[in-house]
């Protein structure tokens, strides 16, 4: 039996719990953990499971429904979409990801992790994305 | 009646005493515990040190209901005995409770959920629910059905003193008013309790469904029993009673020694008595009038000179008001209720054989003039209507 895909919060964190929500599930949905035609658990269930407010779920639902990601109706669970993505032709997504990897790696840096120990990450990380 | 007791108390008995292995595996007494600290000799010492408190209460409590005598001795035990063990067991899991906080663990602060693909379905079990709405529905036809049996007027609220200070009359509101309130309660229950029971547990749910289904299917089964035993007995007990009396007059003469099961709810299980005043006037014999002695022995505390179908008493009892009521009511009880009923019919059926001499002209009840004119007597029997009644006339 295939054991169901799982996400976890951090209350504590600086990130905001929608977007904690948000992320988890979006990275699930990229990597094919989540496939097409899936339902996700409903709002109420896995608010209760996460012991947050309803609507912090169901305002993580809307934005990823907003990408493209979910169909939601009411009164039944969100429902996994294949998604139909528009190819980016100019280069300016390649700025835009540099600077935000660059912020990441300063901040993984600040906290105590050399540059060699990222940099394998970072290489690790490039492998797993050529693949997919 | 003691029999009642029992069905009633034993499983809140049994449920206490298993009170510790009936939550997560993570929790005791309340408290976040390692994995596996249940099974370590301090959690099993926990455990044996709270029941080692509340068994002997309960065993002893048990012992009592055989051997305490049936009057009013018997109706404040039949209170006690569930305040005290909730007491005994409350005070016993505040003790572990207090014992085993320095071994507190601290909850991750990450939180994880499982992103299940099944869709939501409810437990089979969490359709018992649906067996206390069964009962008020069947309450409410049977009410209908049966209107004008009704009496004009009836108590609703008992106060401490055992008299009725809230009466109701036989309109829509007053008559299945009580029944929408009881459907309101039977569908706060899962708003309640189904958050852990049910549906929505605190661990991952498809771990948690899987181990503890049985679990909670148990513990809910109970939940829906009490309610359905509070939906008839708080809620639509008295225009019920009052409906289904009549036609069997089977504790017409009964032996009050012997008979206290008959009582309606106040607050927790202490209630007073509510009597169809129909039995007690002998259906089929109208114009015959109980003597003083009757009214005295059955222990008729409240009569209303200008309701005539209605009598009340206190009586120490428990809760089972329809117990020796009319089959057609006994259909919608449990089995077990009908199995008692009956086992009951045959006494009192034979004592009324019995007894018909003591039956002379009834002056008086608690210093008040009662003797009513035979027609207001008879009012509800169709042969009489329209006729003037002489006194001691038969219908």
């Amino acid at each position: 039996m295939n054991e169901s895909p799982r996400i976890e919060i951090d209350p504590a964190s600086s990130t905001p719990v929608v977007r904690q929500i948000l992320d988890n599930v979006r990275l699930l949905l990229v990597e094919g953990k989540l496939a097409p035609g899936s339902p996700l658990p409903s709002v109420r269930r896995l608010a209760m499971e996460l012991g947050v407010h309803f609507n912090t779920v169901a305002e993580s639902y809307r934005q990823l429904a907003a990408e493209g990601w979910l169909e939601l109706k009411h009164g039944r669970n969100a429902v996994v979409v294949r998604r139909s993505v528009t190819r980016v032709a100019n280069r300016d997504w390649a700025d835009g990801f540099r600077t935000r990897v660059r912020v990441l790696v300063a901040q993984i840096r600040s906290e105590g992790v050399t540059a060699k120990a990222l940099a394998q990450e970072l290489q690790i990380i490039a492998a797993e994305v050529t693949k997919s | 009646m003691r029999l009642f007791i029992l069905l009633y108390n034993i499983p809140m008995g049994a449920m206490l005493f298993a009170l510790p292995n009936l939550t997560r595996p993570g929790l005791l007494f309340g408290v976040p515990v390692p994995a596996g600290f249940r099974q370590g000799p301090d959690g099993r010492r926990a455990i044996r040190m709270y029941r080692t408190v509340v068994g002997p209460f309960l065993l002893a409590a048990l012992c009592l209901s055989f051997l305490v005598p049936l009057n009013n001795t018997f109706g404040l035990f039949a209170v006690a005995f569930p305040l005290g063990l909730m007491l005994v067991a409350g005070i016993a899991f505040y003790i572990q409770y207090k014992r085993l906080r320095p071994v507190v663990v601290a909850i991750a602060p990450v939180r994880q959920a499982e992103l299940a693909t099944t869709p939501d379905r409810l437990p089979w079990f969490a359709w018992l629910l649906a067996v206390p709405f069964a009962m008020l529905i069947s309450a409410a036809w049977y009410l209908h059905l049966n209107w004008i049996r009704i009496p004009a007027k009836f108590p609703v609220h008992w106060g401490i003193d055992g008299l009725p200070n809230r009466w109701d009359e036989r309109t829509v509101n007053g008559v299945y008013g009580p029944l929408v309130f009881g459907a309101e309660n039977v569908r706060v229950v899962p708003g309640v309790c189904s958050r852990r029971l049910v549906w929505f547990p605190a661990v991952a749910y498809a771990e948690y469904s899987a181990r503890n289904h049985g679990r909670r299917g148990v513990l809910y089964w109970n939940l829906v029993c009490r309610n359905c035993r509070g939906t008839l007995t708080e809620h639509s007990s008295v225009a019920l009673n009052l409906a289904a009396v009549g036609d069997h007059c089977f504790w017409l003469n009964y032996d009050p020694e012997k008979v206290h099961g008959i009582r309606r709810s106040f607050g927790i299980d202490a209630g007073q008595m509510l009597e169809g005043g129909r039995d007690l006037l002998q259906p089929g014999r109208c114009g015959t009038l109980c003597s003083e002695a009757f009214w005295h022995r059955i222990h008729v505390q409240f009569r209303q000179p200008m309701v005539v179908d209605l009598a009340l008493g206190p009586r120490a009892g428990y809760s089972f008001s329809r117990v020796f009521m009319s089959f057609r009511e006994a259909l919608i009880q449990p089995v077990v209720i009908i199995k008692s009923r009956a086992k009951f019919v045959v006494k009192l059926s034979d004592r009324q054989h019995r007894s018909r001499s003591d039956r002379q002209p009834f002056s008086t009840v608690w210093g008040e003039s009662l003797v009513e004119p035979p027609l207001a007597r008879c009012r509800s029997s169709e042969k009489l209507k329209g006729r003037a009644i002489e006194p001691g006339a038969s219908c």
